[in-house]
């Protein structure tokens, strides 16, 4: 009763409008006349009764808090929409199906709508933008990149080892992240191990890839014995030294 | 009172909205490779997300609509169904470097398998989204991220120059295609539409009416200033910690780490839970997000106020973007690389979602005496200019860098 009420008070909010247009057909040119309504069932007529002249981009005659909000209008709207059953999968259903545009033969153009044509070509645009990015570095450029990555990489290193030698971290930060750029590390050695060299970079690239198993090493040391001071700073020297003669590197390419 | 307690709406916006996965990465990578030149990226951000966010909420306020009932109403059912779908897929991605984001501090913390961590976020988001009521959700993710405020300490307690800060407020252009992608980046992860989705959704829940316009302005200017200040102390910390070291932040945990060399175990705990609540928030408002779109462009009953069974198939949604998001980080995709994803990919959808709060909010028949001023008008024209900017720029710049690479 409480819907009836709210639905029958409403001064066509909402997208109740939209059913003036009537069922089956739309104008190709109006922005929001691509909906396609099935006829609205004889409970919504009084909430679609919508005389309200409508401007391009739609004009919705209910001002302020005298508004229908959405749960207010719903069974209106449902009614509207045909939506009594279906929901969204009407909608959706209803918006990739073939528009047929107005003085056109029944099934003669059978055109994607204009939703689904986005949709599509979205979806294709991420894809190809995903992979593109994704992939396509050139070789060079890519031994650059992941000298600069080893070199971020010992220099984060050297930094957790320097917390842990003044006690100023936790050894589960420690283990957890210490393994992460370890694993890191070694990733970065196949990588190079494994892409093609480009000519003139092989010496440089075969110090890298020693570099990086050296550094992922003495990560490892120090995040399984952290308790061990001493060879926490050995391991926080040698990882200061191979970031600056990585960087050297990267830079030399 | 109640006032006080409801500017906690703002604070979950702030630190759980704005703050979030998209902030804690790109922001530290922008002052990684950067130092203090994107501070401006950020200012322009902040305002443009205060601008729109103010007038999604004053919408709500008066008319008792939400965003995407905005969306679908203004622009009819094909392009608000465009929106619908790239907001969702957006959402999902959002939500699922969320969740991992969640699981990896909570690894970082108790180190245990990330698989079990997963679940363990997971289970912990869904069981307290399920039980909780939405004002509680609120406080305990609003007030427990602000751990993150020790970044706030710690920029100030590392010395910065603040001659070179104060130069980074001032926008600069330079001949580098990594540096724009970085621009798009930080204003996009500032601006994100899901922010927007939640918080005038947010505001129904709440049950603003036009008396909590004022309290709407005060609420976004605050949250999300605070949120700004947030993102501003984690560039200032990544440039004076990551950046002479050469440091790429690629993890989570190196984010943590610039708080641990400013206060030792107490800095590293304090970031870390800021982060875990701050994410864990953020994956809240995704879910929420994702399950107001579909629910409010539908016509379904929705909202945390109301009880499940008053609105089945809304608890139903918000469950099953859970499960998917669970089920993509559970395949090993890396949480930060998803992030750079969905911070690009949103900021492409971003004028789909604010063209139509924009024309709500300037159309004085819809909106009354609380339409937008002439002052809101220029700044939201202004600022829909510079998302289609952005919209236009995001792809061809993943691209020509590949992904942030290079």
């Amino acid at each position: 009763v409480k819907a009836t009420t709210s639905m029958s008070t409403a001064s066509g909010a909402g997208l109740c409008g939209r059913a003036k247009q009537g069922p089956g057909v739309a104008s190709p040119s109006a922005s929001n006349a691509v909906w396609r309504p099935l006829p609205p069932s004889p409970a919504c007529r009084p909430a679609c009764r919508d005389e309200t002249p409508r401007r391009p981009w739609g004009r919705y005659p209910s001002v302020g808090r005298d508004a229908v909000r959405p749960t207010d209008a719903r069974p209106a709207r449902l009614a509207c929409l045909g939506m009594t059953t279906g929901g969204l999968a009407t909608v959706a259903r209803s918006a990739v199906a073939p528009v047929r545009w107005n003085g056109t033969r029944r099934g003669q153009l059978g055109m994607l709508s204009v939703a689904r044509r986005s949709i599509i070509a979205g979806c294709v645009l991420v894809a190809l933008a995903t992979c593109v990015a994704g992939c396509g570095l050139d070789h060079r450029l890519q031994v650059r990149v992941g000298l600069e990555q080893l070199t971020s990489i010992s220099a984060e290193a050297a930094l957790m080892a320097d917390d842990l030698m003044r006690g100023r971290t936790t050894t589960t930060f420690i283990r957890v992240h210490g393994n992460e750029l370890s694993a890191q590390a070694e990733h970065e050695a196949e990588k190079l191990n494994d892409d093609s060299i480009p000519r003139g970079l092989e010496g440089r690239v075969q110090v890298a890839i020693k570099l990086a198993s050296d550094i992922s090493g003495a990560i490892g040391d120090f995040v399984t014995a952290p308790q061990d001071r001493a060879g926490v700073r050995q391991d926080r020297a040698k990882l200061r030294g191979w970031s600056a003669q990585v960087n050297r590197l990267a830079e030399s390419i | 009172m109640k006032k006080v307690l409801q500017l906690a709406l703002g604070i979950l916006a702030a630190i759980g909205g704005f703050v979030d996965i998209g902030e804690l990465v790109f922001n530290v990578q922008a002052g990684a490779s950067f130092r203090f030149s994107l501070l401006w990226a950020v200012v322009v951000g902040v305002i443009g997300i205060v601008v729109y966010a103010e007038m999604s909420g004053r919408v709500a306020a008066v008319s008792g609509r939400p965003v995407f009932d905005v969306v679908r109403m203004r622009m009819g059912l094909n392009v608000g169904l465009v929106t619908l779908v790239s907001s969702l897929l957006i959402n999902l991605i959002t939500l699922a470097a969320e969740v991992g984001g969640a699981a990896i501090v909570l690894q970082l913390l108790l180190n245990f398998k990330i698989a079990t961590m997963i679940v363990l976020a997971t289970s912990a988001l869904v069981l307290i989204v399920y039980f909780v009521p939405f004002d509680g959700i609120e406080r305990i993710f609003g007030y427990m991220g602000c751990g993150l405020l020790i970044y706030l300490v710690a920029a100030i307690h590392f010395k910065p120059d603040w001659h070179h800060v104060a130069q980074g407020f001032v926008p600069s252009w330079h001949s580098s295609a990594l540096y724009d992608y970085f621009v798009v980046g930080v204003i996009g992860s500032a601006i994100a539409p899901y922010e927007v989705y939640f918080y005038s959704s947010g505001g129904i829940e709440d049950r603003w009416t036009a008396k909590d316009v004022n309290f709407n302005r005060i609420n976004t200017v605050l949250g999300f200033v605070l949120g700004g200040v947030l993102s501003i102390a984690l560039i200032m910390v990544s440039a004076e910690v990551f950046a002479p070291l050469h440091i790429s932040p690629g993890y989570l945990g190196t984010t943590a780490l610039g708080a641990e060399r400013a206060y030792g175990q107490i800095g590293l705990l304090l970031a870390l839970l800021g982060m875990l609540f701050a994410v864990g928030g953020a994956a809240v408002e995704c879910a929420f997000s994702g399950a107001y779109s579909v629910s409010q462009f539908a016509g379904w009953e929705w909202g945390k106020y109301r009880r499940k069974r008053d609105a089945p198939r809304f608890t139903l949604t918000w469950m099953i973007f859970f499960a998917l998001a669970f089920g993509v980080v559970e395949s090993g995709v890396d949480p930060v690389q998803l992030t750079e994803y969905a911070v690009i990919f949103s900021a492409v959808a971003l004028p789909l979602t604010y063209f139509p709060i924009l024309l709500i909010a300037r159309d004085r028949t819809y909106m009354g005496e609380h339409v937008n001023s002439v002052m809101s008008n220029i700044v939201g024209w202004l600022y829909f200019v510079i998302l289609l900017l952005i919209s236009a720029a995001a792809i061809p710049l993943m691209i020509i860098t590949h992904g942030g690479a290079s």
